[in-house]
């Protein structure tokens, strides 16, 4: 009932609908409904961990040894609970940086080196290839085993069949087919692909669901329950021994495969690719961090059991451990179960292929074949023009170039080795990743030479201690090699380096491995200086959280390109669509206008440099922008400035002196406005002090002449008339002042009633003649008057413009010498108005008082008059009169030659005066 | 709850995984005998993990996600 037939497409049918769901949630996510932002899908993402290896090689590890197996699964679980605070860290970096891969990472952190880039991917390639080997191993090895149903042959018996019989290399073809679709559909600066996501998610329920059945079906149908199956174990020597662990030995090997594991599940590349790269929200991560290991805890729940029941089926020796997954079905002839039991196991292989695959041939394209291409002037990549498809041939040949070497390995060493032994070379290589990247993540001196130095012998270490003997062991390499040392050499002997004896191979592998990785690393680290780059991105990597946001603070690029040079580069790259909407968006971001963007500033250098190294990776990135920026990067000196710790105290030093800069200014502004106000305040209280003086002088005559009058009641009748006469002139007199000072607040707070109408100059100047001369004639003071017969009408209020006349004309009675004075009016038509001219022959103003006369009490001459005659206000309300009309008053004098007062007053019309002179 | 003392709810708890799975521990639990039909090894490290994954999920459920703009105050 299992043909052959039924078992090929009951695959293909899976792989099937593997394409249907990425395509699906591709088509989603590309109409912005995508069903990948969800923590669950994103733990399940991540339980791409779970290989063919945890499907088949963990029952075969239990079998042999029991609880050995558990610690790949423990170490992660540790990890999760640290997730919180390295993934955290891990993705803030890896987005503020936009990482792709594993090699990205390390090559940014120490100075966007190529050079680490390229060995990191190397490396990569090569501890990888025996993983997928592994996984091809595992899909073949049950498919052969599904084949014989009913009978069990182990794959091992079975005919190995032609080249084209080969399963795994169908298997290896569809699997590559699958990672080119979906995982090089586009280029994109987040290197995101939802589709995969999705895919692998529902293969992670498709391989917990058929272990899970698998699991239930043996315990509970052909047994009775656990106890069963472990009292039925306990009762045969052999078995009962796999309920403990043996000895010190399988300690230290407990302690290296958890070490290993923690390793893996942060720096295995698929790992880095679903937890990192395809992460949608660092939120996702408090749920994930203990759904993923619930999941390892599901999926393992059943393998004690599953392994102890096939070693009771079976008898000793017949049937492969690995297989038991599969084989306990097929012994009951429970056929469609089997078949459910390989789906897992296919499905388990064929995430971690298509993960892996994809995040490794991101990794050869991004970060050693790219820069290397763009090396090589000749072929002058960087001024070509359109590289989508160029970059997107590399991806796709990357991703078959892995699966051809992971099916080679396969095919000419992957034979003689159990599973588990594969996968754990892998995690041991993997492992060597972990002080460059922990280190670079929190040691801000870790120098690109250390990296390189501790990389470098931790690799040569782990292929000498744990490569070349697997070689050796496949009879690539005589097993002399092995037993007594290269050349026979004792203490080089690959598994007792230096004769450090009694540890399993792993461990001894490993410590080796650490000794070199981390002692270089460091040791290098501290001998050797960073380069500015270096110093920049220790920093923004370190200290990613303390960042308000990562790359917008540092300022690399110097030098001048135009934007049009920019935009042209990220098209080539990602295309235009593409690079629009991502230009777009920065620019609305940032509220500018991309069709008026002309010169590029640093900053959109620096977003262009990341918007790219997401297509092409970080080392890539800077070259190709170096070569559209034309100007050299910033000098030593500069870089320092910006980068050292230093800078932030600067730049917060330099926002306080900016600040303590508009303070001071803000200060001087307010003293000088306090010093206005202190000078407004102290002519108010001299205004006040002089009206009270002017009031009180006249009041105190009034009082003194009433009190005489009061007490004297005989006092002669002319004597009283002239106390009288005296009284009613101070009243006049305070009557006087008071009106001034009224009228003078009235007119300075803008409340003074104003009759403005056209007024005959001559006619006002006749009245105000007639209305002062008896003063003259008082005085004895001659005035001569010379009136044109026609003068132009002014704008004006006729009572406020008499009362400037009257103070005029009494002014130059009060100070010409009695007898002997000469007042003279005279009237001249002037551009802007008419000017009215009263002089007299009066002891003249000083120059320096000249203005002073128009300011409020205050009055010259005293020192030659005596008492002041007046108030001293007139001359003040005079002048605001004759600027509220928008004409001029002021005194042309010599000391001695007596003054003359000026009246410009305008005219009515602006014609007046043409009309006038004819 | 605070970053700061989530932080360190899950430093203290991955420590307690840690000796939770130190061979010296396990050795106390390493004797060949069934409790409730099942090996006491098994029973004590498939045990000692639920326990270490519910303890886990109960420190990240108490935490809240501060809002977006303030989660960065914390060192990671």
């Amino acid at each position: 009932m299992l043909q052959p037939g039924v078992i090929v497409a009951a695959a293909f049918g899976y792989l099937c609908l593997l394409f249907a769901i990425a395509y699906w949630a591709d088509k989603r996510a590309d109409t912005g409904r995508g069903i990948v932002t969800s923590p669950y899908v994103y733990a399940l993402s991540i339980a791409v961990y779970c290989t063919a290896w945890t499907f088949y090689g963990s029952v075969g590890r239990a079998a042999a040894s029991g609880v050995d197996f558990l610690p790949i699964y423990l170490g992660p679980t540790l990890v999760a609970i640290l997730w919180w605070h390295l993934m955290r860290k891990m993705l803030r970096i890896s987005k503020s940086n936009r990482i792709t891969s594993i090699a990205d990472f390390v090559a940014s952190r120490y100075g966007k080196s190529q050079l680490l880039g390229g060995l990191v991917t190397i490396i990569a390639v090569i501890v990888i290839m025996p993983y997928i080997a592994l996984q091809l191993k595992g899909v073949s090895a049950s498919f052969n085993v599904l084949l014989n149903y009913p009978e069990i042959v182990m794959p091992a018996d079975a005919d190995p069949g032609s080249i084209f019989g080969d399963t795994a290399l169908y298997v290896a073809a569809l699997m590559a087919a699958f990672a080119m679709l979906y995982g090089t559909r586009h280029i994109d600066a987040t290197e995101r692909h939802e589709g995969m996501v999705a895919a692998i998610a529902f293969e992670s329920i498709v391989k917990l669901v058929a272990f899970l059945c698998v699991g239930l079906y043996v315990t509970f149908v052909m047994f009775d329950g656990f106890g069963d199956i472990f009292r039925q174990a306990a009762m045969r020597a052999d078995l009962s021994k796999l309920f403990v662990m043996q000895g010190v030995a399988d300690h230290g090997e407990w302690l290296t495969l958890t070490v290993l594991s923690m390793a893996a599940i942060l720096f295995l590349p698929r790992q880095f690719q679903v937890s990192v790269v395809e992460n949608i929200d660092e939120r996702h991560l408090d749920k994930a961090a203990w759904l993923f290991p619930l999941y390892l805890i599901a999926i393992n729940i059943f393998v004690l059991p599953i392994a102890i029941a096939g070693l009771l089926v079976f008898p000793p020796g017949t049937v492969d451990g690995d297989t038991f997954v599969l084989t306990l079905p097929m012994s009951e002839r429970a056929g469609g179960l089997a078949l459910l039991a390989f789906i897992g196991g296919l499905s388990a292989a064929t995430g971690m292929v298509i993960v892996e695959s994809i995040a490794l041939s991101t990794m050869l394209c991004n970060d050693l074949i790219m820069p290397i291409l763009l090396r090589i002037r000749w072929l002058g990549l960087t001024e070509r023009g359109d590289l989508t498809r160029l970059v997107i041939a590399i991806r796709r040949g990357s991703i078959a170039l892995v699966l051809l070497l992971g099916y080679l390995y396969f095919h000419f060493i992957g034979g003689s080795y159990a599973l588990v032994s594969i996968g754990l070379l892998s995690f041991a290589a993997v492992a060597q990743f972990a002080p460059a990247i922990i280190g670079g993540m929190y040691w801000k001196g870790a120098t690109r030479a250390g990296a390189l130095a501790g990389l470098s012998a931790g690799f040569l270490m782990w292929v000498y201690t744990l490569l070349l003997p697997s070689f050796a062991r496949s009879g690539w390499l005589p097993m002399g090699f092995l037993d007594n040392g290269p050349l026979g050499i004792e203490l080089l002997k690959p598994y007792a380096l230096l004769g450090l004896s009694g540890f399993d191979n792993l461990s001894h592998a490993l410590f080796w491995c650490m000794v070199a990785n981390v002692g270089l690393y460091i040791g290098v680290s501290m001998i050797t200086r960073q380069s500015p780059t270096e110093r920049i991105q220790a920093t923004r990597f370190v200290e990613v959280f303390q960042q308000p946001d990562a790359g917008d603070r540092t300022r690399l690029w110097r030098g001048s390109t135009s934007f049009a040079d920019l935009y042209a580069l990220v098209v080539r790259f990602i295309g235009k669509r593409r690079a629009d909407q991502s230009f777009g968006t920065y620019a609305a971001r940032r509220g500018l206008n991309l069709a008026r963007l002309t010169r590029a500033d640093a900053e959109l250098v620096h977003f262009t440099e990341r918007l790219l190294a997401g297509a092409i990776g970080a080392a890539s990135a800077r070259v190709m922008v170096a070569s559209a920026v034309k100007g050299e990067n910033v000098g030593l000196d500069e870089v320092m400035k910006i980068l050292d710790e230093a800078s932030q105290v600067i730049e917060y030093s330099r926002q306080l002196e900016e600040k303590s800069r508009a303070l001071e200014a803000a200060s001087t502004e307010l003293r000088a406005a306090n010093i206005r106000l202190q000078e407004i305040d102290r002519l108010k209280d001299d205004f006040m002090t002089t009206v009270t003086h002017e009031l009180r002088t006249p009041l105190t005559s009034i009082r003194s002449f009433s009190e005489i009058l009061h007490d004297n009641a005989n006092l002669a009748p002319e004597q009283r008339t002239e106390f009288l006469a005296i009284i009613i002139k101070e009243s006049e007199r305070l009557t006087r002042l008071i009106n001034q000072v009224l009228d003078l607040a009235r007119i300075e707070a803008g409340r003074f009633d104003w009759q403005m109408r056209r007024i005959s100059v001559r006619e006002l100047l006749l009245d105000a003649l007639a209305a002062t001369r008896q003063l003259f004639k008082d005085r004895d003071v001659v005035l001569d008057a010379d009136l044109p017969a026609e003068l132009p009408d002014v704008l004006a209020d006729r009572d406020q413009l008499m009362q400037v006349f009257i103070n005029l004309l009494s002014n130059a009675a009060k100070f010409s010498p009695a007898g002997s004075g000469k007042v003279g009016v005279a009237v001249a038509l002037r551009g802007e108005g008419v000017e009215i001219r009263v002089s007299d022959n009066g002891p003249g103003i000083a120059r320096e008082h000249q203005q002073v006369i128009f300011e409020k009490f205050r009055q010259v001459g005293d020192t030659l008059s005596g008492k002041p005659q007046g108030s001293g206000l007139g001359l003040a309300i005079c002048r605001r009169i004759i600027e509220h009309f928008g004409g001029r008053i002021w005194v042309e004098s010599e000391p001695g030659g007596g003054a003359t007062f000026a009246v410009l007053v305008p005219y009515a019309e602006p014609d007046s005066r043409l009309a006038a002179a004819s | 709850m605070r970053n700061a003392v989530t932080g360190d709810r899950l430093i203290a708890l991955f420590l307690l995984g840690v000796l939770l799975f130190t061979p010296p521990m396990m050795a106390i639990f390493n004797i060949e005998t069934l409790v409730f039909g099942i090996p006491l090894l098994f029973l004590y490290l498939f045990g000692g993990w639920v326990l270490l994954v519910a303890l886990l999920a109960f420190v990240l459920s108490r935490h809240r996600e501060p809002p977006a703009d303030s989660a960065h105050d914390e060192g990671g």
